[in-house]
């Protein structure tokens, strides 16, 4: 299956850091180990813990075991570590389907805000 | 179980910093329809894993189960490995395919012995499609099924809400429409 997703990706497969709301961890360990992927470190401060803090209520650390997330919440990671990163380009897949209707509004307004700085594209469309 | 799936009332910690709280006791009951209604993480994914299917799997032998997980890419592969065992001649190689395999299995085992069928739907974007599979399929069909997206229009018998009480509790009570 997951060669048949790589597949699906088409062009952006290879200039786009993919983002799969399908599969939105990797790691499925702890936060260091999901950081590392996107070349982050943890640092209290950081904007991304200040959003997701807010988003959601939950205070991550590096050790916090992402298997204890919801989906929804594993899917805003992955957005937020991902507009974080370093990518300049970046595809998500079916980011919205996880997420409640608050929370989708705030993952589209993040995007849009990153899209200054970034190149972000959403498939299937994110007003679909 | 018979026609009749119950979870008791009590306070139960589902994760560490997490808990769940059903004051009154919940009925699912056979031929209805109900959606688990909340916001991300107020713990309905938590409350299928912890309540429902281990409540199911003690009356096993009186119906089948039908569990698509959300993000189903893990469950995905043990779904192709059963496809294999079993000699099925479709090639299971993506979500889509998965639950066809799913649904073709559940209708050979209704076709060899009749029994009621308890779906339980956790986010899945197929969702109205496996809803009308399963209505053809299953004359006696309990569906607890969860979605944002908005899909499956059709009124559901009850509606059973999670209000998160702070982050690391939420309370989940009926409210039929």
């Amino acid at each position: 299956m997951i060669t048949n997703w790589i597949n699906s990706y088409g062009k952006y497969a290879d200039e786009y850091l993919i983002c799969d709301g399908r599969h939105p961890l990797i790691s499925n360990d702890s936060l260091a180990d999901e950081l590392k992927l996107y070349n982050l470190q943890y640092n209290k401060d950081s904007a991304w813990l200040k959003d997701y803090l807010r988003l959601t209520g939950k205070q991550l650390s590096p050790e916090t075991r992402l298997e204890e997330l919801s989906g929804g919440q594993k899917t805003l990671l992955m957005l937020i570590l991902s507009l974080s990163s370093p990518a300049a380009k970046i595809c998500y897949w079916h980011l919205l389907d996880s997420l409640d209707e608050a929370i989708r509004r705030e993952a589209l307004r993040l995007i849009d805000n990153a899209k200054t700085t970034k190149d972000i594209v959403c498939e299937p469309s994110a007003t679909d | 179980m018979s026609q009749v799936l119950q979870i008791e009332a009590g306070t139960t910690s589902v994760w560490k910093g997490f808990k769940l709280l059903i004051p009154e006791p919940l009925e699912f009951k056979i031929s209805k329809i109900y959606k688990l209604e909340g916001a991300n993480g107020s713990g309905k994914s938590s409350f299928i894993k912890h309540f429902i299917l281990p409540t199911l799997k003690q009356n096993k032998a009186e119906h089948y189960i039908l569990y698509i997980e959300q993000q189903m890419h893990k469950e995905f592969y043990a779904i192709k490995a059963d496809a294999a065992i079993k000699g099925y001649r479709d090639k299971v190689d993506s979500e889509k395919a998965a639950i066809d395999y799913l649904l073709q299995d559940l209708k050979t085992a209704l076709a060899r012995e009749q029994r009621s069928v308890v779906a339980v739907l956790d986010e899945t974007i197929y969702l109205d499609e496996i809803v009308a599979a399963l209505q053809l399929l299953c004359p006696k069909l309990l569906l607890i099924f969860c979605d944002h997206r908005g899909q499956y229009s059709t009124v559901q018998d009850a509606t059973i809400n999670f209000k998160p009480l702070s982050v690391g509790q939420s309370e989940i009570y009926e409210a039929t429409p």
